[in-house]
């Protein structure tokens, strides 16, 4: 079989030694990483290439270029900088994504801007999904498994069974029989994990460092998977339309604020990466609720285009 | 920076020595989007990068008098990169300050649009896994597989044998292909799955 179905050319020489099998395999995983690349370039160059040309020309006397005085501010934008590089993979990742999408599940999305979308599964059970969060259905639902996957917010209401019914986030597996969870899970927030919180029955977690099994009223996250007592109706008042947060990262709280009233909300990262701790019932108008916030945290907000800034006094 | 040719940073190395600051710009223009990717594999941040990007260029403009033209420009920009990311991450170790941001490298695609979102998981899921590889296998793999550089000119920047060099790389694929292989199994998300009846 010829190795030139890959891109890597020197490949006799890469793969000297191994078994022409392995050859292959590995010519794969060589051409798959093609989408790792980081292709954008870096935002400061422009400013970088002034500062630096500068100096040289103000330095006839080259020797007083050792000192580097006119270093551009550093910009709030670091924690954007998985975003703008996600946006412009796509094309490359196609060969990859075949791997490992298969086209026959069921998806189901909540739009963003909208308060809750109810989804009713074959079983009779539904899961409330809140705005942006989306819900994988595999193939042969209620036939053979009750398998879902989640990325965002779901509340589930699960009709017991003789089959388990599981549920795949990004970092961690819940499994069920019957019962009413929450579950919490965005990939991309800061910190990211999955939490899980259980309303009445029994739940079963499998994080990728441990396993758990919660009762009513507790709560736990893939990255420690321990058990905490929580109160469930605050946690889950994004059903009834609120906001709470216990010690949450500003910038995930903005980023709920964003997919509930489809607005963008700009913040630097010295904002986005305080906590906050607040609650609110049933919030009506995105500035309302990031008033409070800037309130609590004595920063301000103003309007934008569309949605709005935080900023530092 | 590899399509550029050997011939061109020669003559890039000639306008040095006469203080010209045309090519200076030219060599900047050319070569700065492959250093700054470099800086960032070894320093994982791009600020530090572009403030470690500034000092190797204001740096070569001091010693352009004493740049030899009949050896490799090329080889000798990517040498002061690494050594200056090095020095950096070293005294950044001295200052936890950055912990939190070290901690979390890949955050935030929040604002992805939906089509994008798996395309975005995979990507994000291939760099955690090149990001928790040892970091000198890292930066080989990565100088090959992205910035196109050759077993010898790895070897003799990171100086390794080039057999080395090879090695780490089958090593650094064998490494994502198991990840890739768990990924698919464990998080069955997108693959379709045998019935448990």
């Amino acid at each position: 079989m010829s190795l030139r179905n890959f891109t890597y050319e020197p490949t006799e020489q890469l793969f000297d030694g191994l078994s022409t099998d392995e050859s292959i395999q590995l010519g794969h995983i060589w051409d798959l990483c093609e989408s790792a690349q980081q292709t954008d370039t870096d935002p400061r160059k422009a400013q970088v290439r002034s500062a630096v040309l500068a100096q040289i020309n103000d330095s006839a006397a080259f020797s007083s270029a050792h000192s580097v005085e006119s270093r551009p501010a550093r910009p709030p934008a670091r924690i954007y900088r998985m975003r703008f590089r996600a946006v412009s993979i796509a094309a490359a990742v196609v060969l990859g994504l075949s791997m490992l999408l298969s086209p026959s599940h069921d998806q189901f999305r909540a739009p963003t801007g909208s308060e809750l979308t109810t989804v009713s599964l074959a079983d009779g059970s539904t899961v409330d999904l809140a705005p942006g969060s989306r819900l994988i259905v595999k193939k042969g639902f209620n036939d053979h498994h009750r398998d879902v996957a989640l990325i965002g917010d779901g509340f589930f209401d699960v009709q017991p069974g003789t089959t388990p019914f599981e549920v795949s986030t990004f970092d961690a597996t819940t499994t069920v029989l019957g019962t009413s969870f929450g579950i919490s899970a965005w990939p991309g927030a800061i910190a990211a994990s999955t939490e899980v919180l259980v309303a009445t029955g029994r739940v079963q977690v499998q994080g990728s460092n441990g396993e758990v099994l919660l009762a009513a009223d507790q709560m736990t996250s893939s990255d420690d998977v321990t058990i905490q007592e929580v109160d469930i109706s605050a946690k889950l008042a994004w059903l009834s339309g609120g906001f709470s947060y216990q010690d949450e990262l500003i910038g995930n709280v903005l980023d709920d604020v964003e997919r509930r009233f489809d607005i963008k909300v700009k913040a630097p990262s010295s904002i986005r990466l305080r906590p906050i701790t607040i609650h609110r019932n049933e919030v009506g108008d995105a500035s309302e609720f990031l008033g409070d916030i800037a309130a609590t945290i004595s920063v301000r907000y103003r309007q934008r285009a569309n949605g709005y800034e935080m900023y530092l006094n | 920076m590899r399509s550029i040719a050997e011939e061109q940073f020669q003559s890039w190395s000639h306008g040095l020595l006469q203080s010209d600051e045309a090519s200076y710009a030219e060599l900047f223009d050319a070569s700065y989007d492959a250093l700054h990717r470099y800086s960032m594999y070894i320093t994982h941040d791009a600020v530090s990068a572009s403030d470690i990007l500034q000092d190797v260029y204001l740096k070569l403009w001091q010693v352009r008098e004493t740049i030899d033209p009949e050896r490799s420009l090329r080889a000798l920009m990517y040498q002061m990169v690494r050594n200056y990311s090095l020095n950096h991450e070293r005294q950044k170790k001295r200052h936890a300050a950055e912990a939190i941001e070290a901690d979390h490298p890949s955050v935030g695609f929040d604002s992805v649009n939906d089509d994008e979102i798996d395309a975005a998981l995979l990507k994000m899921r291939l760099q955690e896994w090149i990001d928790e590889m040892p970091e000198r296998r890292k930066e080989a793999f990565m100088l090959s597989r992205f910035e196109g550089l050759s077993h010898e000119e790895i070897a003799s920047l990171m100086d390794l044998a080039p057999k080395t060099v090879n090695n780490h790389i089958v090593l650094a694929l064998q490494h994502i292909r198991k990840k890739l292989e768990a990924f698919k199994e464990r998080e069955s998300f997108y693959g379709s799955r045998p019935s448990n009846t």
